[in-house]
């Protein structure tokens, strides 16, 4: 990590990449800062974080990226930077930029490799003491259900058919398959299915590699994890979410697309580039290689994406069948398992926004961020429409979670949406020197964290040494306005690629 | 002069690659795309597969490569030790690359790679005629 110390008030800052200057940061709020539209900029970078997370933003890439970002055409309001943010490729990995529908873009970098990489949340009625004398046991039916490591292969074989019916349903596929049911549906952002999927767009290398991988949650910090709620914040809030008690049982389901959409971000990555070789000669940034909203490759992409977001959604509604299934069979049949919410971290959506003072749509990129909804809006699941819309966001392996609620301060400020995570601060090779995979198990040992891993090497790579400190960016998006805090919860159980 | 070295990077994998040749050092970065997940040494001999990209730039034929390795590693589980015989030649306009990979079927190595990314791409000769090649990985 660099040994500079930045102070926020006017002075210019260089990072150890460009070597360049970049243009200044200033501190606006408390937890706002922002970076004025300079040279190519079409409109300033707004981070949200705080005086200790913004150190850590500052020794990497991401403010380079962000100021990137905010050169793309048609970008609308701002480039924005969450508090968990680290560098991307093109697009920093906790980012939000929304475009303008006739005069933007859409970006597979502003989405990211795995499309609908996201989190689904589980509320049972089980409490801690009910579920520790078996944990190890629990853990270990969990690992066999859910498949977790880079070649597990999933038990159903998909055809053509199969892939073609799941970009365009999503979760429903599976629940017509007898995964799950319609009320998990309910409880998921754009109920599991989003709606302007064209299997048509699949490439056909994604197919292959996708064929194999539905409903299994792949490594790296992908996880399945059981966790007890440690501390509720906004017991109405919880109340209405299903969380109801400290102790209380919960899970979360954190995977994506697995290779069926890194192949179909890949695969138009390098389309898009060779049908513009102009464009890509210019770019800043190989990374930020984009289509004009309303070009072909543009409409074919977002055919593609949103079947890449439906095989996501698909995916974790079969685990969370599966792990429904575990606890129904290890506790009994009393035991409920229901759907909390299921939240996208990369995605680009259509929605709504108030642009200078008028409502307008625009197509809004998420990369490592999440949607955060207010009370009242209409894409808010009814249940939940008088609070808000559930934010889940798990911190690393071993380290709290949080569910968090949606705002109207986020619709004002960014674009409805708040951090996904806790962010890496260390790269895979720091983490594996500095932290043996049996120190670390030891370690969540002794926090009374059982862990299955498929391998060591993931263990070590994913210590919570190696990321940000998730509680000091669930304050900055408390603290911000732009998600509140609901409850926080601590693993108990942790399996894991 | 080393093959090929792992890097430092925050979320993802990268490695560096060189060769004499511009071949060498594509055959190399194969191997440094493998180390990422486990040292290439280290796999079996048993498998092999032809691979043939084009590309019409250079950077684009290096990343074709990767991914076709990467493609191979996530639906074959196959893992190579090496690429033998490559070759890079002109044609039409456009490079074309074709080699063997040979290396390890249905491996039980378990590790990630789900991407190759231009990040920070480098792909170039030095002004030693030897020549650099740097890639990040999503993993």
């Amino acid at each position: 990590m660099s040994n500079e110390e930045p102070e926020f008030q006017g002075d210019e800052l260089r990072t150890r990449y460009s070597g360049m200057p970049l243009p200044r940061v200033e501190k606006e709020g408390k937890n706002l800062f922002t970076v004025k539209a300079t040279g190519k900029m079409l409109v300033p970078v707004k981070i949200f974080s705080n005086d200790t997370l913004i150190k850590q933003l500052l020794t990497d890439d991401s403010l380079r990226q962000a100021c990137n970002v905010a050169a793309l055409p048609g970008i609308v309001g701002a480039s924005i930077v969450m508090p968990d943010a680290h560098q991307g490729y093109g697009f920093c990995i906790g980012g939000v930029a929304a475009f303008d529908p006739d005069c933007g873009i859409i970006s597979p970098g502003g989405i990211g490799f795995d499309i609908n990489c996201g989190v689904r949340m589980l509320a049972t009625n089980l409490t801690r003491e009910d579920i520790l004398p078996r944990i190890k046991e629990l853990v270990g039916m969990l690992y066999q259900a859910c498949p977790v490591g880079t070649g597990e292969e999933s038990r159903v074989r998909l055809t053509d058919e199969d892939i073609n019916s799941i970009a365009v349903n999503g979760a429903k596929w599976a629940v017509e398959k007898g995964y799950g049911s319609e009320d998990d549906l309910e409880h998921c952002e754009a109920l599991g299915c989003l709606p302007e999927a064209d299997p048509a767009m699949i490439t056909q290398r994604a197919r292959t590699r996708g064929r194999g991988q539905i409903g299994t949650v792949g490594a790296g910090n992908h996880f399945v994890e059981v966790q007890t709620v440690d501390e509720i914040y906004r017991p109405d809030v919880a109340s209405a979410f299903g969380i109801t008690r400290p102790g209380q049982v919960v899970i979360m389901i954190h995977c994506g697309s697995r290779g069926f959409g890194h192949q179909i971000c890949t695969d138009y990555i390098r389309s898009m580039e060779e049908a513009q070789p102009e464009l890509t000669r210019n770019l800043a940034d190989h990374n930020l290689i984009h289509a004009p909203l309303g070009h072909e490759l543009a409409t074919k992409y977002w055919g593609a994406m949103n079947a890449a977001a439906n095989f996501a959604f698909c995916n974790r509604h079969i685990l969370a069948h599966n792990v429904r299934d575990v606890f129904r069979k290890l506790f009994g049949d009393h035991v409920t398992v229901k759907t909390v919410y299921d939240v996208c971290h990369n995605i680009a959506k259509r929605e709504t926004h108030t642009v200078e003072g008028a409502q307008k749509m625009v197509l809004v990129h998420r990369k490592g961020a999440t949607r955060a909804f207010p009370p009242g809006h209409a894409e808010v699941p009814l249940a939940y429409r008088a609070v808000g819309q559930p934010v889940i966001i798990p911190g690393s392996m071993g380290t709290a979670s949080y569910v968090l609620v949606g705002t109207e301060t986020a619709m004002r400020e960014s674009f409805g949406s708040t951090a996904h995570g806790a962010g890496r601060t260390m790269s895979r090779l720091r983490a594996k020197r500095d932290y043996p995979a049996d120190v670390v198990k030891a370690d969540l040992d002794r926090k009374g964290v059982t862990i299955k891993a498929a391998s060591l090497k993931g263990i070590s790579e994913e210590a919570p040494g190696a990321y940000k400190d998730v509680d000091e960016v669930i304050n900055v998006s408390d603290d911000a306005g732009i998600a509140k805090r609901v409850a926080r919860m601590v693993p108990i159980g942790v399996i894991k690629g | 002069m080393q093959p090929y070295e792992l890097l430092d990077h925050t979320a993802d994998a990268k490695f560096r690659a060189y060769g004499q040749t511009r071949e060498e050092a594509f055959a190399n970065a194969v191997r440094g795309m493998v180390a990422i997940v486990t040292p290439p040494e280290e796999l079996g001999d048993g498998a092999a597969y032809h691979v043939s990209v084009r590309a019409a730039k250079l950077e684009s034929l290096l990343f074709d490569l990767l991914d076709e390795t990467l493609f191979l590693y996530d639906t074959e589980r196959f893992l190579p030790n090496r690429a033998e015989a490559l070759t890079i030649v002109e044609r039409d306009g456009k490079f074309v690359l074709d080699a063997t990979l040979r290396g390890e079927a249905r491996t039980k190595v378990s590790g990630n790679l789900k991407a190759v990314t231009y990040s920070d791409m480098i792909c170039a000769q030095q002004s030693d005629g030897t020549w650099l090649i740097q890639v990040v990985i999503d993993i």
